[in-house]
């Protein structure tokens, strides 16, 4: 049987692209399981070393690494007269001449902690890093790779900032053809997970003649003409574009990877939307795409051809001729080199009944509607001293000099000590082990904001008439509790953007902007669902793993349930269309998703309006809300 | 940490495109170094790393001092060469602030580095002395240094104490002229193929070209830091420069003093003899938006085009 592994398939190409150029440097795969991964990073790995020839070592990077698990320190040297030295961390090394480049792997970068995901933004994508940490100061030169996988549903737990650096992200199915997605589906409900076992298997071996095509194409000098870098930007339209040019940077340098791999010295569009495709971009000629495979099917007679086992030798012939006259009326200007081309045009053709994995598209979106706003702070480290911090609770995240003699790590106070005792015994008779007050190491550790009440305020259903008192208790029991506090405001009148809700995090609620929040006069438009949407996201963070314990967290939702502006229209922040009761819907929808956190406690503040006083009951039905009434004064 | 060579996987200053700004806020910084500092806010991906290393190589012909977000409180304000140290020596080894002394300290990511390292740089610029007292060394020295940060801010702001001693404050946004975009990722591309011709021991004609007007640039700067001092500023525009602080509700007396300083390096790198009002309009913004008391530290733009307005006026309404 043919080794799958081959630069025809769709995905392997596009990792020998990713390899062959250094600076894609980071690959996130989504959906993509353990074993996949693990399969995937050996393949990355030997492709690299055939690109760079030089040995590659694979670094698993815990999700709970600690800072010198990442940077290095000083440790023990068993009983040598250097009894310490430097150990070198994960990511840096003093010592560069002998050391390996290395490919960093991070089996769930959505479940990484603060430490890593610091690291990741310091590291990822950089040529020098500079290491100044406990009196060690070098710069590292190593090469570093990175590839991480994680689930789609928890891509919004991963800061936007660290998701950025990662260049090629790209879902796991497009690793597969159509029915090798259907079969494997199957057998993963039936838990045979042995379909793509060969395919990715962590002890495959990379063919001779594949490492002699990736030294080839190594040689090959590939440029950007103008009209493909016209190309790369018809693809990203204005709005996709204008949160991070790395996105640009990382499609054009994946083309030229293409063109290299085929030989070819100028980049076509062609590489142009194979890279968007498996960047996972809708590319908007799909009607020539649909075409060609129509083609394609109708040469073949039969869909089930596996794109991953196309070989050369045994299917060149199959569609060939068709699909490249194909080719030609589409492209004129494109001038097939060789064998690779051919396949690769054919394979282009086949594996283009993918258009659902569109990521790119996914990834904006997340950006674009703020869903993960609670990044803003999950990348600084915890401030001391803060209210609401406990010291038995949260995560240990390094080491720091202790204050106290609570919670004191013995093994890094004798590390410390340990670096003096020569200097301190030099100038005493009797030869001990000195500790001195200074040398005490304390846990650093995550604050953990023991409780949280996210509260959303919808703001165009306030009037002077409502009775504020049971909104008045719930901040009374944020006060007494000194919990942190997320208020959501929809429809203020000072709102930034009318047709969607905001999101602001208070220390307490003493926090000053939290009062000139709750201030705000109502507004015209009512953007519900969206502030339901922020309070669902909100609640994902709160109770992520990263954060160690699981808080205590109330949700107060303040609203007669009449939203009129819908998710989507407040995600684009324009007015699609005319809106009847879409807005209401979506409200519904969204609490029915936030039902699901059953151990967080929800109120519904129901202000009883006088109109349709059935749309706040359905909302705290949906929400499985316990429903409070603010009797309007005045029907008293 | 500071490495002497040329690095050529730095893109040469005077090639990068657009981040007119950004440009601007750190040649005015080196024309006029008691404006104290630079900080450059913009998401991920705006050439905000790349722009500073860029003018430190063009300038200085280095990397500048580094301070990363994983640096120890020792390797900040000085302490023992430990290696040293576990040999039964006792070498003091400077650290970063020292080693950054009458030059600047770059930190990356600055909203991200640890709270207890950002009250000894708050500490040390407020003070201008670095009083070092741990591990039994006992030191007080004079220091001064340009602090260069950048953040993103979507991962949280600064401290106002720290926001404050930001002479300068650059929010930058991804350029949306179509024709720069393309110019962007072209140069990008082409210096990608550069660098490859450099490792392959070629030489590149692309940033040998770079380099030439680098060295032309910086002569221009050095010459218009030379002319600093002999630019005039006559009692109008001082005048005009705390109008303006006035009325946008600046807190302190710094944001006029930044104002004036800048406009004055301004005017130097403009070549005029004299400050005008054009130079004001030109920097107040940066000068002034991180000091507005309605100032919050997210990722909307801070000076907005009514606050344009709002200044032309006060500039040219009399």
């Amino acid at each position: 049987m043919n080794n799958p592994i081959n630069l025809y398939d769709s995905f392997f190409r596009a990792l020998g692209c990713a390899a062959l150029d250094p600076k894609l440097s980071g690959i996130l795969i989504i959906d993509a399981t353990y074993d996949e991964l693990d399969g995937i990073a050996s393949i990355y790995r030997q492709m690299i070393e055939a690109v760079s020839n030089k040995p590659i070592k694979i670094e698993l990077l815990n999700t709970t690494a600690k800072d010198d698990d990442l940077w290095g320190r000083p440790g023990l040297n068993g009983l040598k007269e250097d009894m310490f030295q430097w150990h070198p961390g994960i990511l840096a090394n003093d010592k560069n001449e002998n050391e390996f480049d290395k490919l960093i792997q991070i089996p769930d970068l959505s479940l990484s902690n603060i430490n890593v995901l610091r690291a990741i933004i310091q590291t990822l994508g950089v040529d020098n890093i500079a290491v100044e940490r406990h009196g060690f100061s070098f710069v590292s030169h190593q090469k570093r790779y990175w590839i991480s996988r994680c689930s789609q549903d928890s891509l919004n737990k991963i800061p936007s900032h660290v998701l950025d650096r990662f260049d090629v992200k790209t879902h796991i199915n497009n690793s597969r053809s159509t029915i090798q997605k259907e079969q494997y589906q199957n057998a993963r409900f039936m838990n045979k997970l042995a379909l793509n076992h060969d395919f990715f298997n962590p002890y495959s071996k990379l063919d001779d003649k594949i490492i002699n095509q990736l030294q080839k194409a190594k040689q090959t000098e590939a440029f950007f003409p103008k009209d493909s870098i016209n190309k790369v930007f018809e693809i990203l339209d204005v709005e996709n574009f204008s949160f991070s040019f790395r996105i640009p940077i990382s499609l054009a340098r994946l083309s030229i990877g293409y063109a290299m791999l085929d030989g070819i010295h100028k980049v076509k569009k062609t590489h142009v939307n194979e890279a968007a495709r498996f960047l996972g971009f809708n590319i908007s000629d799909k009607s020539k795409v649909k075409k060609k495979v129509q083609i394609a099917n109708l040469l073949s007679g039969n869909i089930t051809i596996k794109h991953s086992n196309l070989m050369p030798n045994d299917q060149q012939e199959f569609s060939i001729s068709m699909v490249q006259e194909e080719q030609k009326e589409n492209d004129s200007d494109l001038k097939v080199d060789d064998n690779y081309s051919q396949i690769s045009n054919k394979e282009e053709v086949i594996l283009q009944t993918n258009d659902d994995l569109n990521i790119q598209s996914m990834l904006i979106k997340s950006n674009k509607d703020d869903s993960f706003p609670e990044s803003k702070q999950c990348l600084q480290l915890p401030v001391k001293n803060k209210i609401g911090q406990s010291l038995k609770g949260g995560m240990i995240i390094g080491y720091e000099p202790a204050k106290s003699l609570q919670d004191i790590s013995i093994i890094h106070t004798l590390m410390e000590s340990a670096k003096y005792q020569k200097i301190r015994n030099k100038y005493k008779t009797k030869k001990r082990f000195w500790i001195s007050p200074i040398d005490f190491q304390a846990h650093r550790r995550a604050r953990i904001p023991e409780m949280i009440l996210i509260l959303l305020i919808d703001f165009t259903c306030l009037h002077d008439e409502i009775d504020e008192t049971p909104l008045l208790d719930q901040l009374t029991w944020a006060y007494s509790k000194r919990a942190l506090i997320y208020l959501i405001r929809v429809g203020a009148s000072d709102a930034y953007d009318e047709l969607r809700a905001e999101k602001l995090l208070g220390q307490n609620i003493l926090t000053p902007r939290i009062n000139d929040w709750l201030e705000a006069e109502p507004g015209t438009a009512t953007p519900l669902a969206h502030g339901l949407e922020l309070v669902y996201q909100t609640l994902v963070q709160c109770l992520n793993v990263r954060y160690g314990n699981t808080p205590i967290i109330k949700v107060v939702i303040l609203s007669d349930g009449r939203g009129n502006v819908t998710l989507e229209d407040s995600l684009k922040n324009q007015v699609t269309r005319t809106i009847t009761r879409e807005g209401i819907d979506d409200a519904l929808k969204v609490a029915k998703r936030i039902q699901q956190f059953n151990n967080v406690e929800k109120i519904y503040l129901n202000p009883v309006p006088k109109y349709y006083k059935n749309i706040p009951l359905a909302l705290a039905n949906e929400l499985k809300a316990k429903v409070i009434p603010i009797f309007d004064q005045d029907i008293d | 940490m500071n490495e002497n060579s040329y690095d050529y996987s730095i893109l040469p200053y005077s090639l990068i495109v657009g981040q007119k700004s950004i440009k601007m806020a750190l040649e005015l910084l080196y024309i006029a170094p008691r404006i104290g500092g630079v900080l450059i806010s913009g998401h991920s991906g705006t050439g905000k790393t790349t722009a500073v290393r860029a003018f430190s190589q063009m300038m200085h012909k280095k990397m500048p001092v580094t301070l990363p977000i994983n640096a120890t409180e020792d390797r900040v304000i000085g302490g023992w060469r430990i290696d040293e140290l576990m040999r039964g020596k006792d070498t003091i080894q400077e650290g970063l602030v020292e080693e950054a002394n009458n030059g600047m300290l770059f930190i990356d990511e600055v909203n991200l580095l640890d709270d207890h390292i950002v009250n000894i740089i708050l500490d040390v610029i407020a003070t201008g002395k670095l009083c070092i007292q741990r591990d039994g060394i006992r030191s007080e020295k004079n220091i001064s240094f340009n602090l260069i940060g950048t953040m993103n801010p979507e991962e949280g702001g600064l401290r106002p104490q720290l926001l404050d001693r930001f002479g300068l404050l650059v929010s930058i946004q991804a350029e949306t002229d179509p024709n720069i975009r393309q110019n962007i990722l072209s140069t990008i591309l082409e210096f990608d193929c550069a660098i490859r011709q450099v490792k392959a021991g070629k030489t590149s004609e692309f940033i040998e070209h770079g380099r030439e007007m680098d060295s032309k640039f910086q002569q221009n700067l050095d010459h218009a830091k030379a002319t600093f001092d002999k630019i005039t500023l006559d009692n109008n525009i001082e005048k005009a420069c705390i109008k303006i602080t006035n009325e946008f509700d600046i807190e302190g007396h710094r944001g006029d003093y930044v104002t004036a300083l800048s406009a004055k390096a301004l005017a130097a790198l403009e070549g005029s003899s004299q400050v005008k009002l054009k130079h004001i309009e030109k920097v107040a913004p940066m000068a002034l938006q991180h000091r507005k008391s309605d100032m919050y530290q997210d990722s909307h733009q801070q000076w907005s085009e009514e606050d344009q307005r709002k200044l032309r006026k006060l500039l040219y309404s009399e």
